[in-house]
């Protein structure tokens, strides 16, 4: 039932980006079918030739006129095919067009905690592949199916009218095709994805063994050692082979009875000819319109399979485009002041209870002043951040941004409200000035020259051989990681926004840049309300409030000095943190 | 287009026995096809025979006819699946063959040979292309080469029946492979084009999913859609084109097949009205006309396909044939542990970034390197590793050129703590284990419980069975750091490289990584990228490297006392380390 359902979602998800291209697809569906019927011409053809030399005297002129006819039937169905191509193909590609551009905007539309949620990979293989692999099943199907299936309706029809008999028997490799075809289809969705999955699976094996080619060499492994490699190839192989093997006996089972029409038809036929039911003339159209069923019959097996991986990759589109979709408010807010405050927070990333990552939170954080979230990794900091810049919606409470609660601030406003300046440096492929520029589009240059002043980007942009003018993508091998995250930093000092969430972005650069780095977040934070996610603890000893958090919840707050003196946590994550700075390498050590 | 097939063959190797005999099968099999024809001609024959009072129709005829056919399909359905079972799992097995041989490769060659390449095409090469190669090359030599023996299949019997009607079939079957050639030719043609474009759309995509957050926090939806918009659109314009470029090929491919059947009849028509073949061979021969090129007439899909497969196997061919680097080293053993640079120069590519570098590293002692970022420091590692060949001078461990080693052979002396951990999508023993693949459960709990990684690890549900990466646990940077030294102290190694982490991790983490350091580091010989000024301050040799050059060289005290850019970059190290926001 289930199942059903399913099939008639992935047409109708199909269909709907079919509307645009509706004229296309019914002319080259037109097409199709003068080409079919071209097609077909020379059978009648045949049949006339046949009776003219078994009853008739054949003239060679007589001849010559039912070959030339039969010359003409081929040239319209070459012809009409190739139109009917040119235009199922055009079609198949706007409708790809038109379902990636969709798939971009939900991407857009649904929450960012669910995308970024994704592995990239996932995402970028259902726009890209996915996508690609539905063209092919789609620019055939859309012309040929249905011509074929109205060549072959005339054809029965014409058969029954004969004799309904013969009707009967052309049909009689039908039900014995069925059996095995069902068969074999049964499952088949779920061997398609299995084996789409192993698939999956032995390519990112392969990935991962080359991204960790350096690992792999110091520690000696061999491909045949490292044990999840070859086991994921040979496992992958033995699948295959053994769903194939299944699935040749079917198929090759299909493939040949369903074409062979003389099974019935001619002994049918012979013995009404026996009785004397049918004439000689009549017995030949039949055997003639049974064989031009051949081909038709052949689409049709064809049809199956592609039929199969349409629907399994445009499920994979589907899966996007049902995306959930963040709601956003229309009316433009005016709030009091820049407080942040979390009025009885429950977070779980799923909704459900028992996977709740943040419990009951109230805090304030008041405008202008600086809040440091602090605690072991995986208490919820950055989700806290994140929360705030609407990654996600809370599950229960809610978050007040002056005395209005964020759900009802426009995104686009609540953007301008928040910077978050997070470990992700990425920068787009265009300048570096565009780069930066993307904090406010509608800064001057010399707005941008002051920001990455400010940043201590001006220096190492300025030495590049172009400039400002330099690309991302050229510049790229060049910028360290710290540069990178200065150029970030100046985004968002353009972008001078009230509220600035840090998630301490000093982690991965290198000592020379951490002065510059530390100078261009001291340039960013001034004068702003400020909360920052805290990797060191005496980055953070100054804050006005320090929040300490422990599995989801605040375990206690206050100032440096007070946490020392009442939060044992904070204590012994702050001698950790000193006695660290001092631990030498050549010390010796035990656990 | 028979070059491609050529190729393919040979790509099949060791199983080509089979994938002839599974031709063989092909040829059988039509052979069973035509079978119901011959009967129908012949029963039609006798029809007409009767119908004309000559000679009458008998009842055993037509059980014989519908057993015949009955035998037909039968006979087919065998033939036909063992083709398939001899031919198309070929690909499967070559293709997992391929996989491993290729991962040794891989290991073997220069890691310059990743940046020269491109990881990413690497990638795309075994993964992508030999996939289509493992899922479409069988189904391509089937259905071209068995394709056209399924014609000879036919031809056979028209050339003894009729022999003008054979030789008119194979006419048609020459025409139509002239368009098929164009059309394989055009196919290679375009596909680098099209590749292009699909690097454009993939690149754009990623960009697109990266880029969200970013234009999302500053309201900048439009930025990033365009780059998208524009691969999309050039995406689905190049492939149109690519398409209608085939349609003409297409047409006179069908065109030539089915002038080809028309004359047939034509031919065997006019012999017969001459009085030269009889009715039945007539009929036989019309009914022909429409089955023998089928086979024939499919090509043209394969044959666009065939381009595209002609330029994975040459990107395959191309991984496999990749030098070795340590083509010509030898497998021994080496009795003390020194490193020596002398008068080393090298560059990853035009530009060389380390200038006659010499050096000692004494065994069982500890040498920091520092030196800003881009000085070099990383390279002298990957060059002691042999990660890379030096351009001039000399790296030597034990006094034996790094060259003389097979990669093997020299690597077990050395273990190396990476910045960036990898570690598997795999579980946590085996990632451990990775270190030294036959360890016993005990010696990897015992190299936990040195890197402080037991208790953590024993604390989750599934202990050791745990898995890591996408799908499993999430560990802190801190605990995978710990993991990556467990790793490394199985192993057990005499050189131990490491580069140490930039920053702290997580602070309650930090002095756990330092104790794990500590364990593996005893007795060895250390180099270290060093950027903690404990680290550094502690070390029996530091070396400072600015420009690819070794500007300093003594101990903390000897090289505070000097000016120059240790004093300054202790001076800097001091005030970050204890920076604070406000």
């Amino acid at each position: 039932m289930k199942q059903k359902k399913d099939k008639s979602d992935w047409l109708s998800v199909l269909l709907s980006f079919a509307a645009k291209s509706k004229w296309k697809m019914i002319l080259s569906m037109f097409c199709s079918l003068i080409s079919v019927m071209g097609g077909f011409l020379p059978y009648v053809c045949l049949y006339k030739i046949m009776q003219l030399f078994i009853f008739g005297s054949p003239t060679v002129l007589v001849f010559l006129f039912w070959c030339g006819i039969a010359m003409l039937g081929y040239f319209l169905y070459v012809v009409f095919f190739g139109l009917s191509t040119v235009l199922s193909h055009s079609a198949a590609y706007h409708i790809l067009y038109d379902l990636r551009m969709a798939i971009a905007d939900r991407l857009m539309k649904a929450p960012l905690g669910n995308v970024t949620g994704s592995a990239i990979g996932h995402l970028k293989n259902i726009m890209v592949e996915k996508v690609e692999g539905i063209e092919r099943p789609l620019a055939h199907m859309i012309p040929e199916l249905g011509a074929n299936i109205v060549l072959a309706l005339i054809v029965f029809i014409y058969l029954f009218v004969i004799d309904w008999r013969m009707g009967l028997a052309s049909m009689v490799t039908l039900p014995f095709a069925a059996i095995p075809m069902i068969v074999s289809g049964k499952g088949f969705n779920e061997k398609y994805s299995a084996y789409m999955a192993a698939n999956d699976h032995v390519n990112s094996v392969i990935v991962e063994y080359v991204s960790g080619i350096e690992v792999v060499k110091t520690f000696n492994q061999t491909t045949s050692s490292y044990e999840k490699f070859s086991e994921a190839i040979r496992a992958f192989q033995r699948f295959t082979l053994d769903w194939f093997q299944s699935s040749w006996k079917a198929m090759n089972l299909v493939m040949s009875i369903l074409p062979t029409t003389f099974l019935g038809t001619l002994p049918v036929g012979l013995i009404l000819y026996k009785f004397e039911i049918i004439t000689p003339v009549e017995l030949i159209v039949c055997l003639v319109l049974a064989l031009s069923l051949l081909p038709v019959l052949m689409k049709a097996t064809a049809f199956i399979t592609e039929m199969k991986s349409m629907q399994y990759n445009v499920s994979g589109a589907k899966e996007l485009l049902d995306m959930e979709i963040l709601k956003d408010s229309l009316q433009e807010v005016f709030p009091a002041s820049y407080d942040i405050s979390f009025d009885n927070v429950t977070f779980s990333y799923t909704g459900q209870k028992e996977d709740v990552v943040l419990h009951n939170l109230n805090f304030k954080i008041p405008e202008n002043s600086f809040t440091a979230l602090v605690g072991p990794s995986g208490g919820g900091k950055s989700t806290i951040a994140k929360l705030i810049a609407r990654f996600w919606d809370t599950t229960n409470g809610a978050i007040y941004i002056g005395d209005t609660n964020i759900k009802n601030i426009p995104l686009k406003q609540l953007s301008n409200f928040v910077s978050f300046v997070t470990q992700d440096n990425f920068l787009f492929n265009c300048s570096l000035k565009e780069n930066i520029r993307l904090g406010n589009p509608n800064a001057s240059d010399e707005e941008i020259y002051a920001a990455a002043k400010a940043a201590c980007c001006d220096d190492f942009i300025t030495k590049l051989p172009n400039g400002y003018d330099t690309s991302a993508g050229e510049a790229g091998k060049s910028l360290s990681g710290g540069e990178k995250q200065r150029i970030s930093i100046a985004r968002a000092i353009l972008k001078n926004a009230p509220i600035i969430i840090l998630d301490e972005a000093t982690a991965f650069t290198d000592p020379q840049n951490e002065e510059q780095i530390q100078k261009s977040i001291a340039a960013l934070t001034k004068g702003k309300t400020l909360l920052v996610i805290a990797h060191r603890l005496s980055t953070i000893q100054n804050a006005n409030q320090i929040i300490v958090l422990e599995n989801g919840k605040i375990l206690d707050s206050g100032t440096h000095n007070d946490l020392l003196k009442n939060c044992a946590l904070y204590c012994t994550m702050w001698e950790a943190h000193i006695g660290a700075k001092h631990w030498a390498v050549s010390q010796k050590g035990g656990c | 287009m028979f070059h491609s097939i050529k190729r393919l063959l040979h790509w099949a190797g060791g199983y080509r026995k089979r994938l002839y005999l599974g031709c063989l099968c092909s040829f059988l099999s039509v052979w069973c096809t035509a079978i119901p024809i011959v009967i129908a001609a012949w029963t039609l024959g006798l029809v007409i025979a009767d119908f004309r009072g000559e000679n009458s129709l008998e009842w055993n005829i037509i059980w014989l006819s519908l057993f015949g056919i009955v035998i037909s399909i039968f006979l087919r359905y065998i033939f036909s699946y063992w083709k398939a079972k001899l031919q198309e799992s070929i690909g499967y097995e070559i293709a997992a063959e391929e996989r491993l041989k290729i991962g040794n490769v891989l290991k073997r060659v220069s890691l310059g040979y990743f940046s020269k390449n491109s990881t990413g095409d690497i990638l795309t090469a075994i993964t992508g292309d030999l996939s289509s190669l493992e899922l479409q090359g069988m189904k391509l030599i089937d259905a071209i080469v068995n394709g056209y023996i399924n014609l000879l299949a036919i031809v056979i019997i028209l050339l003894i029946v009729c022999p003008m009607a054979a030789l008119t079939s194979l006419v048609g079957a020459i025409l139509s492979a002239l368009a098929l050639n164009g059309i394989s030719k055009k196919s290679r043609k375009n596909a680098p084009t099209k590749q292009i474009s699909q690097e454009r759309i993939t690149d754009a995509s990623l960009e697109y999913i990266h880029g969200l957050p970013i234009v999302k926090s500053f309201g900048q939806e439009g930025a990033s859609i365009e780059e998208w918009k524009t691969a999309c659109e050039k995406h689905k314009d190049i492939n149109l084109k690519i398409m209608h470029g085939f349609v003409p090929n297409n047409c006179l491919h069908l065109f030539a097949l089915k002038i080809a059947s028309v004359l047939l009849i034509l031919i065997s028509g006019i012999f017969t009205i001459q009085g030269n073949l009889t009715i039945s061979i007539f009929l036989l021969i019309a009914m022909f006309a429409f089955m023998i090129f089928g086979a024939v007439e499919n090509m043209n899909d394969s044959v666009h396909m065939l381009g595209l497969i002609d330029t994975s196997m040459d990107k395959l061919e191309n991984i496999e044939n990749a030098e070795f680097i340590d083509e010509a080293g030898r497998d021994f053993s080496i009795a003390s542990y020194n490193i020596d640079f002398t008068d080393v120069s090298f560059g990853y590519g035009e530009i060389e970034v380390l200038h006659n570098l010499s050096f000692q590293i004494p065994q069982n002692t500890t040498t920091a390197i520092v030196g800003p970022s881009g000085s070099g420091k990383s390279t002298i590692c990957n060059l002691i590793t042999r990660f890379y060949d030096v351009n001039s001078g000399s790296v030597k461990i034990g006094g034996h050129d790094v060259r003389e080693f097979t990669c093997d052979s020299l690597l077990k002396n050395i273990s190396m703590v990476f910045q960036n951990v990898y570690l598997f999508n795999d579980t946590i023993r085996n990632n451990i284990k990775f270190g030294k693949s036959d360890a016993t459960e005990d010696e990897i709990i015992e190299a936990a419980k040195k890197a402080c990684c037991h208790d953590f690890i024993m604390a989750l549900p599934e202990g050791y069975d745990t898995m890591i990466g996408e799908g499993g646990s999430s560990l802190s940077g801190g605990e995978k750091q710990r993991i990556s030294i467990a790793r490394a102290i199985l192993k057990n190694a005499p050189i131990i490289l490491l580069d140490e982490a930039t920053a702290s991790i997580d602070p309650e983490n930090e002095h756990l990584i330092q104790q794990a350091i500590s364990e593996l580091i005893q007795g060895k010989t250390i180099v270290t990228i060093a950027h903690r000024l404990a680290t550094i301050e502690n070390a029996d040799q530091i070396l400072v490297v600015d420009h690819g050059k070794i500007v300093q060289k003594g101990t903390h005290d000897q090289l505070i006392q000097q000016k120059g850019i240790y004093r300054s970059f202790i001076n800097i190290r001091e005030r970050a380390e204890g920076w604070s926001i406000v």
